[in-house]
């Protein structure tokens, strides 16, 4: 290889670290971003569609076995829907009664999964919404049923990265249906599951216990479900508990999701 | 280097470099750790055209920075020392064109790779207190796998499709 190649690389490589580095390229990768997410987001399609495909003979045994779980939580959770509905038509009468307005602080913004870690450990997505569409980092996202996912950490004009529950460097406020305090924070453990950290030791908690937000972080709203309490562990004498969560969501089926944006936050051309 | 030649690597580059960041995460095990941005470098060294590895590293690279989650610290920067890496190598050790000089390119450049990350890793954890992840050399290891198939596949695709590597008979030259 000619010595004057290398200098001409040796150079480029250079001005590329500079302007890496004080954010010179950052309007080249803005427009890059607008030209190509459209056909990220395609090419994520195709590859979740693939990837469904591929896995589909592997899961069998893996179904059956989650299936016989399924069935026995089904058999709990019928009883206590019956008791919710009753209750929800209590409510609604009760609110009606009040001529009360039920006002949402929050708008759902849409957004597709467009690329995801590979690394180990790591679990985070990147979305196809970014800081032009009124998103901000901290923001809770949730899937469709409502299940949290997790929160934005990074933030480009089209694009957010989220980092999930599951990934080791999270950490969200927790706490148990209905309880409407903070009882915990939840850790990522990176292979899917996630750590209840930091409980007191006169805090109840059995299997099964629905996990959700504590709603103590300032863009995280309360009661999203995050998962079920599997195991509780800690000795009397030790200030502080854990317990093993299982994540309700599964990310390998994940493909949309809505970001809960302040209504504050909404950009003008929404408004209209 | 025609324009149209040029387009086509910048459309190749494009290709592989999405397929890479929006493709390959979605698939399970084992094919989740295809990567082919490096077999196609190597397979493009090797066939001597060196202005198309420099756009494909360049394209692809800048894509893979614009998209990917983790793990490619500037991997235009990276992927453009690999390819000079690969022609220094390609011109002065590995000097034949067999397909066990191509996959010996291909594995010792994974593991440069490698060590860049993680040299780099460590320097941004001293400097900056922030974090870049380190792939497992188990995790590697399959790459690697995947990236033998791939590069010793394309070169016998040269060879069987292409007279690039054509073996001329000692007679003709009598």
């Amino acid at each position: 290889m000619s010595r004057r190649l290398i200098v001409i690389v040796g150079l480029i490589l250079a001005l590329l670290a500079v302007a890496n580095v004080t954010g010179l390229l950052a309007p080249f990768q803005n427009i890059s971003r607008a030209i190509t997410v459209p056909i990220a987001r395609s090419f994520s399609s195709a590859g979740r569609g693939i990837g469904t495909w591929l896995s589909r003979p592997l899961e069998i045994s893996e179904l059956t076995e989650q299936n016989v779980d399924l069935r026995a939580r089904l058999d709990s959770a019928v009883v206590d829907y019956v008791r919710l509905r009753a209750l929800e038509e209590e409510n609604r009468s009760l609110r009606a009664m009040l001529e009360f307005e039920d006002e949402s602080d929050y708008d759902f913004v849409p957004a597709r999964i467009i690329s995801r870690s590979s690394d180990e450990g790591r679990v985070e997505v990147l979305i196809d919404r970014g800081s032009r569409d009124g998103l901000e980092v901290g923001m809770a996202v949730v899937a469709e049923g409502g299940l949290f996912v997790g929160k934005i950490t990074e933030l480009q004009p089209r694009i957010s990265r989220i980092t999930l529950v599951s990934d080791e460097q999270s950490r969200i406020a927790a706490s148990t249906a209905g309880r409407h305090a903070l009882i915990g924070v939840i850790e990522g453990r990176g292979n899917g599951t996630a750590n209840l950290t930091l409980i007191p030791q006169q805090i109840e908690l059995n299997p099964d216990d629905i996990i959700v937000t504590a709603g103590t972080e300032e863009k995280i709203p309360a009661n999203l479900p995050i998962g079920l309490i599997n195991t509780v562990e800690g000795q009397q004498t030790d200030p502080f508990k854990h317990a093993s969560i299982e994540p309700l969501l599964r990310i390998e089926g994940l493909d949309l999701v809505l970001v809960l944006r302040s209504s504050a936050l909404r950009p003008e051309s929404a408004n209209q | 280097m025609k324009p149209l030649r040029i387009i086509g690597m910048i459309l190749i580059a494009m290709l592989v470099a999405l397929y890479e960041v929006s493709v390959a995460p979605f698939l399970p095990m084992p094919w989740n750790a295809f990567h082919p941005i490096l077999g196609i470098l190597v397979l493009l060294v090797a066939i001597e055209k060196r202005n198309s590895a420099f756009i494909v590293a360049g394209v692809s690279g800048f894509l893979l920075d614009l998209y990917s989650t983790g793990g490619t610290f500037f991997a235009v920067g990276r992927f453009l020392l690999l390819t000079m890496m690969m022609m220094t190598l390609n011109a002065h050790v590995l000097t034949n064109r067999s397909v066990y000089a191509s996959i010996t390119l291909v594995l010792l450049t994974r593991m440069f790779d490698w060590i860049w990350i993680a040299v780099a890793s460590l320097i941004v954890a001293l400097l900056f207190r922030s974090t870049i992840h380190v792939p497992s050399l188990e995790s590697v290891g399959r790459v690697m796998a995947w990236d033998t198939a791939f590069v010793a596949l394309g070169f016998a695709f040269f060879v069987f499709f292409t007279k690039r590597f054509l073996i001329v008979p000692r007679t003709r030259h009598r």
